[in-house]
């Protein structure tokens, strides 16, 4: 009879009513407060990921967005667009021979100085590196400070070129240029033309060659010397001759 | 993590259960709280599937009876000494109930759950070793010693079921 009293003993406990409510209770709130902390989770997850997705995009844009550009006038009329760690992230053509030219040459995301010298000492651009065609190599951007470094850096890598001309150019100067369809180098000459023959259009001039261009200035002014007077808002052109450049 | 509804049905199921082995390990209400909310939070936070409600029974019934063992082994238990140590048997029950509680209660602690799972759950010793994490010879040793044990201090004859 000794085991009928001993689980009638046990069956006597039972779980108080209180005990099983402040379990229930307990577990309720564990179970709200890792809700909770599953949303501040996500929440904060989600608050990284956009973050990330921010400073990569700004990355992305910083690298991607030209804040300087070289213009590059022979014939083939190109500029480079510079980003702020002086890689070329674009390169816009503005006549058919430098499209031919850019499209065979990749110089995206290299420095700008090793891109120049690439274009320079390429075959295709050989053709229009002959003695008497005037180079104009313009630098232009928002921050004097970096075109007069860039304008050194391209002066030193082009001092090896005959008739290489290196400037500086304003923001406005260039939106000028763009907007008549030309890069700034030809833009510039087109100016000088205009000014000593009104009558020429943008239209003529794009059609036309630097050489071109340089020639009608000449005969206009009547020089001979086949010197293009350089001058420019921003200072003087600078102009290699047989290899000797001199500084901004 | 379980639903409020599977925490609702696993209460009313085995809160008794736990209750009881609660009160073959501990004397103070406040530890039986403790268990209780050890051992429901670990079935909430169990991903464990049970294949029926025998292994469901047993789950719970392994846990706690760990969950006792650890309590009683914790630093803090092992220094001090509880306020309610002569924690009074339930003052509903009957005095019947009182003796065999007493005479339950007065076994070593390792006698205790073996007689619990034996003569009220109806394990067998296999099932008991799985449980306990015994050997099943070990449990019969347990067995014969708690059923003499029981006999000197209740008389009568302690059955097999």
């Amino acid at each position: 009879m000794t085991t009928d009293r001993l689980k009638d003993a046990f069956d006597q406990i039972r779980a108080e009513e209180e005990l099983k409510a402040h379990t229930r209770e307990f577990l309720l709130q564990k179970i709200q407060s890792s809700h909770k902390r599953t949303v501040f989770s996500l929440k904060r997850l989600a608050v990284a990921a956009a973050c990330l997705l921010l400073l990569f995009s700004g990355g992305c844009y910083t690298y991607f967005t030209p804040a300087y550009a070289i213009s590059v006038d022979v014939n083939p009329s190109f500029e480079l667009g510079i980003n702020r760690f002086d890689k070329v992230v674009s390169v816009e053509a503005y006549n058919q021979d430098a499209y031919r030219l850019t499209t065979s040459l990749d110089v995206r995301y290299l420095d700008y100085r090793d891109a120049l010298e690439r274009i320079l000492s390429d075959p295709n651009m050989e053709a229009y590196l002959i003695e008497d065609q005037p180079v104009a190599v313009t630098v232009f951007g928002a921050d004097e400070k970096k075109n007069s470094e860039m304008l050194a850096n391209v002066t030193a890598c082009t001092s090896s070129y005959l008739n290489v001309h290196c400037a500086c150019a304003s923001r406005e100067e260039v939106s000028a240029a763009h907007a008549c369809g030309m890069s700034f180098g030809k833009y510039r000459v087109f100016l000088e033309l205009q000014a000593l023959d009104p009558d020429v259009t943008a239209e003529e001039v794009q059609a036309l060659t630097m050489c071109q261009i340089q020639g009608r200035i000449e005969n206009l002014s009547g020089g001979t010397d086949g010197e293009p007077s350089h001058h420019h808002a921003d200072g003087e052109w600078e102009k290699h001759d047989a290899g000797h450049g001199h500084g901004h | 993590m379980r639903s409020e509804q599977e925490i609702n049905r696993a209460i009313e199921r085995y809160a008794d259960t736990v209750r009881r082995i609660c009160m073959i390990h501990l004397k103070s209400y406040h530890d039986t709280e403790d268990i209780f909310q050890t051992v429901f939070l670990k079935y909430v936070q169990s991903s464990a599937v049970f294949e029926n409600e025998e292994h469901e029974k047993a789950w719970f019934i392994r846990v706690t009876v760990n969950a006792c063992r650890d309590l009683l082994k914790s630093f803090f238990r092992s220094h001090t000494v509880p306020l309610e140590e002569a924690l009074p048997l339930p003052e509903k029950m009957a005095p019947d109930y009182s003796e065999v509680w007493e005479a339950v209660l007065s076994l070593p602690v390792k006698y205790r759950d073996v007689v619990y799972l034996h003569y009220y759950e109806g394990y067998t010793a296999v099932e008991m070793g799985s449980i306990l994490g015994k050997k099943v010879n070990t449990v019969y040793t347990l067995l014969t010693r708690s059923r003499q044990l029981l006999r000197e201090k209740l008389g009568g004859d302690v059955y097999d079921n």
